[in-house]
Order: C-alpha cells, then sequence, then structure tokens
C-alpha cells in the first residue's frame, strides 16, 4: 500500500478525518434526496394523490439505498481501526437510482 | 472458485475481466475515500439538476409558449440522469488509475456539465422572451 507522507499517528489520523468527510458526504446525499420528497410530498398532499406519488416513492427508494449503502451496510462491514471504503457495486447502485428518479420524472411527464 | 477462476479466466476458457480489486495494489485509503466523496458531490449535482427539472414541469405556471415548461425542464431530467451514470465510470476509471499507479485520466465530466446548463439557460431565456 502506498501512503501520502508523515508518521503513523498523522497516517491513521488523516484517515479517520478522510473516512468522517466521506460519511457525512453520503448523509448529504441522503438529506438531499430526503428534502426532494419533502417538496414532492406536500404536493402530492395538497393534489389529494397525483403522479407526484410515483416519482416520491422513487425518491423514498433512492434516498433508503443512500443511506442503507452508505451508513448502515458500511458500518455493518467494517471491522474496528480499519479503512473501509465502498466498493463500486454500492456506488453504481447510487447512480443508478439517481437515474431511476429521472427516468421516473420523464415518465410522469410523458403521462401527465 | 475453481482452478480456471483461479487463472483468471471464466467456464468457456475465455480470460475473464479482472475485478477492481484484483488490479495493482490498493491505494492510500484516503485517495480512495477522495474520489468517493467526488463521487458522491456528482450525484449530489445529478440529483439537482433531476430535481429542478421535476419541478420546472410540475411546479411552475404555464408560460404563454406551448411546451415550454417541457423545454426546459425535459434537458434537465435527461442532463442529470446522464451525468449520475457518467459520473460512476469516472469514479471506476480514477479508482483503476490509482490502483494501477497511472495518471488520473482526463475527465469530459465538467465540460459535459458545463455545456449542458449554459444551453439550457439559452433554452430558458428563449422561452421567458417568446413565452412573455
Amino acid at each position: 500500500v502506498s501512503r501520502a507522507g508523515g508518521s503513523d499517528a498523522d497516517t491513521d489520523r488523516a484517515d479517520a478525518l478522510a473516512e468522517q468527510r466521506t460519511t457525512l458526504a453520503w448523509t448529504r446525499s441522503g438529506l438531499a434526496l430526503l428534502g426532494a420528497l419533502a417538496v414532492l410530498a406536500r404536493r402530492v398532499w395538497n393534489d389529494g394523490g397525483s403522479s407526484a406519488g410515483f416519482l416520491a416513492v422513487a425518491l423514498l427508494g433512492a434516498a433508503t439505498l443512500t443511506w442503507a449503502v452508505g451508513i448502515a451496510a458500511w458500518h455493518l462491514r467494517r471491522r474496528p481501526h480499519q479503512a473501509e471504503p465502498r466498493r463500486p457495486g454500492e456506488l453504481l447502485a447510487i447512480a443508478l437510482a439517481t437515474t431511476a428518479v429521472g427516468l421516473c420524472g420523464l415518465i410522469v411527464t410523458v403521462v401527465t | 472458485v475453481t482452478a480456471a477462476e483461479e487463472e483468471g479466466r471464466d467456464r468457456t476458457g475465455t480470460p475473464r475481466r479482472p475485478r477492481l480489486h484484483e488490479l495493482g495494489e490498493d491505494p492510500d485509503v484516503r485517495y480512495t475515500y477522495a474520489n468517493e466523496r467526488t463521487f458522491l458531490s456528482w450525484s449530489r449535482t445529478s440529483l439537482a439538476l433531476i430535481v429542478t427539472g421535476i419541478a420546472v414541469l410540475q411546479l411552475l405556471p404555464a408560460f404563454h409558449l406551448t411546451g415550454g415548461r417541457r423545454l426546459i425542464g425535459l434537458p434537465l431530467i435527461v442532463l442529470g440522469s446522464v451525468l449520475s451514470l457518467v459520473s460512476w465510470r469516472r469514479w471506476y476509471r480514477n479508482e483503476k488509475a490509482m490502483r494501477l499507479g497511472q495518471p488520473l485520466p482526463p475527465s469530459e465530466l465538467p465540460l459535459v456539465l458545463a455545456v449542458g446548463v449554459a444551453l439550457i439557460a439559452v433554452i430558458a431565456i428563449v422561452v421567458a422572451v417568446v413565452g412573455q
């Protein structure tokens, strides 16, 4: 494993901080999805249920996946005091979930 | 794991494409985390584009120009959807390059985003002016 310079203690601290920043980034991603969901849920509520509900479900699914992958699944997998980056498939799941939200948006536009 | 798979071949005997974690050596994990955060930033940018597109379609009052909202909203959603997939590919290529000790590959993502947003802005201006 190639390491950027510094003593062992420096390296451990830098790794731990990088890991925290990354977990915060996952948290922001989940919150961004939930924020979008809140806006749509309000619209669905006002309309008494409409095609926006379809989008709301897509957003909720993507948000849940983001939290599950970014925080829960990763916590279950990681061992103490050892770095554990996410795996390619987990990041691909997020990319596909984001695309699914876009597709639902397109479908709702065509239908309504 | 069969002997053929050990040698990097699948059951038909053709060479199997190596998995990411089998290539090169583990890079400094801080770089892996930085790459992951960059991907997440791109995915949030994609989401912002998609949600903005949906908001244009669902929440804006109609323009006097027929299809005006769609002209603005649909490209936003398409751009966001494409970006989310391309950003994963970029993450993968960066990770691969770091594992193999190669320089990071050049990225087309910022250009695609900048040109896409600029084009949509032009469309929005035209729709706003014509649809008055």
